[in-house]
C-alpha cells in the first residue's frame, strides 16, 4: 500500500529556502513512491488556539473552529510521515507552522498517563505517524540549534511519534542543504 | 526628582488579560510592583500580534520599561503561535530602538503538567527573544498544574517581586522552591482524567472521550 507524506511548510514570506527544501523533500519521498501532500501553511485560514479544551470535552477529536487547521490535523494523523519545514525562530518553529501544531492537539487524548516518570497525554489514535523536523536560519544563535532539537523530541514524546529526526542548517549551500534532507528523511522511513 | 518606575506585562494566553490563568500570575508580580509605586502597562500578546496599532503602541511603552514580564500557558512544548508572531514584531522594532533602552525581563511559564521542568524549553526560547530583542533576561518562573500555587510557590513570588522591584538577582532560593511537582504524578494522574470526564459527561460526551474521528479504514 503506498505510504503518504504531509509537507507543512511554515515558510513567513517569501523563502527561497523553504521552496527548495519542500521539493527536495518532495521529489526524495516521490522517488520512492510515495504519495506527497504539501501545505504552505501561511497560504491557510488556520486561526490560533483559543486554548477552550473543546477538541476534548465537547466535540472529541475535533477543534470547535471550522477552518483548515482541521484538514491538517486530519492530514496529519492519515499519514506516515509528516515533514516540518520552518525558519527557526528564537530556537523553535516558525508562528506559522506552530499556529498548525497548536491546532492539533484533538489527536491526543486528554487523559494523562505517565511515560518514564512525567505526565503526558495518552493517545487517541492506535498510530501515529514519524516526523522531520528541518530547520533553517541565516544566523542562527549559539544555543538554537539545541532547543529546536529538544522541541523536536518533546513533541514526539507528547505526540506518540515513534521516530523523529531535526536537522538544522544555514541557508547558502543548496547542495549540503539536499544531503542534510535526504539524511533526515532517510533515517525515518528507511533509504 | 526621579522617574517613576515602569512594567509591561504581556501576556500570552488566549483568553486575555482578564479571564487567564497566566494573566493571573502576572499581575501577582505586577500588583505588588504597582502598590511599591511602579506603573503597570498590560498588553495582550494576541493583540499585539494581529493589531499595527496595539504593537506599535506596545514598542513605544516597552522602550520606556524598566521591566518587562511575561506570562504565558506552555503550548505543545514551546510558544504559543501568536506570541512567537508578537515577539518577532517587537524584535524587529528593538533593533532600531535607542541602544540605551535595555529593559530587564522576566518570564512566568504555566503548563498543564504537573512538572514544572516541562516548560524548561520554552524558557530558553524567551532567552533567545531576549538576545535579539535586546532585553536583559534576569530569570524565569517555571509553573506546572497549571500554574496551581502551594505555600513554596508563594513564598517563590514574594522573592521574585522584592528582587525585580530592588533590582537584584532573582534568588537561587526561587528555583528551588519550585522545581518540584506540587503533588505526585500518580495523583495527578488520578485526579486530573476525572476532571476531564467531567468535564465531558457535563457536555454530553463522556462516552466519546475516546473518539477516532479521523481514523484511516486501513488501521
Amino acid at each position: 500500500m503506498t505510504k503518504t507524506a504531509l509537507i507543512l511548510d511554515g515558510r513567513i514570506d517569501d523563502d527561497a529556502m523553504a521552496a527548495r527544501v519542500q521539493e527536495s523533500a518532495a521529489t526524495w519521498l516521490r522517488g520512492r513512491a510515495w504519495d506527497v501532500r504539501c501545505h504552505v501553511l501561511k497560504e491557510l485560514e488556520i486561526a490560533p488556539c483559543m486554548g477552550c479544551f473543546g477538541c476534548w470535552i465537547q466535540t472529541p477529536g475535533e477543534c470547535v473552529i471550522a477552518d483548515a487547521g482541521r484538514d491538517v490535523a486530519r492530514g496529519i494523523v492519515q499519514s506516515d510521515l509528516i515533514v516540518y519545514l520552518t525558519p527557526i525562530l528564537f530556537g523553535g518553529y516558525s508562528y506559522e507552522l506552530k499556529k498548525a501544531i497548536d491546532r492539533s492537539i484533538p489527536i491526543i487524548s486528554p487523559l494523562f498517563r505517565k511515560v518514564k516518570g512525567e505526565v503526558h497525554h495518552k493517545k487517541r489514535y492506535d498510530r501515529y505517524p514519524n516526523l522531520v523536523a528541518i530547520g533553517w536560519s541565516p544566523r542562527l544563535a549559539d544555543g538554537e540549534e539545541d532547543i529546536f532539537e529538544t522541541v523536536v523530541r518533546r513533541n514526539a514524546i507528547n505526540m506518540h511519534t515513534k521516530k523523529a529526526v531535526s536537522v538544522v542548517f544555514r541557508p547558502g549551500d543548496d547542495e549540503e542543504m539536499s544531503r542534510r534532507v535526504e539524511w533526515a528523511l532517510g533515517e525515518a522511513v528507511g533509504k | 526628582m526621579t522617574r517613576e518606575e515602569r512594567v509591561v506585562l504581556l501576556v500570552g494566553s488566549p483568553k486575555g488579560l482578564e479571564g487567564s490563568n497566566s494573566a493571573r500570575l502576572g499581575r501577582v508580580v505586577t500588583d505588588d510592583l504597582e502598590a511599591a509605586g511602579w506603573r503597570c502597562t498590560p498588553f495582550h500578546l494576541h493583540k499585539l500580534a494581529a493589531d499595527d496599532e496595539t504593537a506599535a503602541e506596545a514598542c513605544r511603552v516597552l522602550d520606556e520599561a524598566n521591566l518587562v514580564v511575561l506570562a504565558m500557558p506552555l503550548y505543545v512544548d514551546g510558544l504559543p503561535a501568536p506570541v512567537i508572531r508578537a515577539l518577532h514584531r517587537l524584535v524587529s522594532h528593538r533593533a532600531d530602538a535607542d541602544a540605551a533602552s535595555v529593559p530587564r525581563f522576566f518570564s512566568i511559564i504555566n503548563c498543564g503538567f504537573v512538572e514544572p521542568w516541562q516548560n524548561e524549553t520554552a524558557q530558553n526560547m524567551l532567552q533567545q527573544f531576549c538576545d535579539r530583542a535586546r532585553l536583559e533576561w534576569v530569570g524565569g518562573l517555571s509553573l506546572g498544574a497549571a500554574g496551581q500555587p502551594n505555600r513554596s510557590v508563594r513564598r517563590a513570588f514574594s522573592l521574585i517581586v522584592e528582587a525585580l522591584r530592588d533590582e537584584v538577582l532573582i534568588p537561587e532560593e526561587v528555583y528551588k522552591l519550585t522545581k518540584y511537582r506540587v503533588m505526585p504524578a500518580r495523583l495527578y494522574v488520578l485526579g486530573g482524567n476525572a476532571m476531564w470526564r467531567r468535564l465531558a459527561k457535563k457536555n454530553g460526551v463522556a462516552d466519546q472521550l475516546r473518539a477516532k474521528p479521523y481514523a484511516r479504514a486501513r488501521d
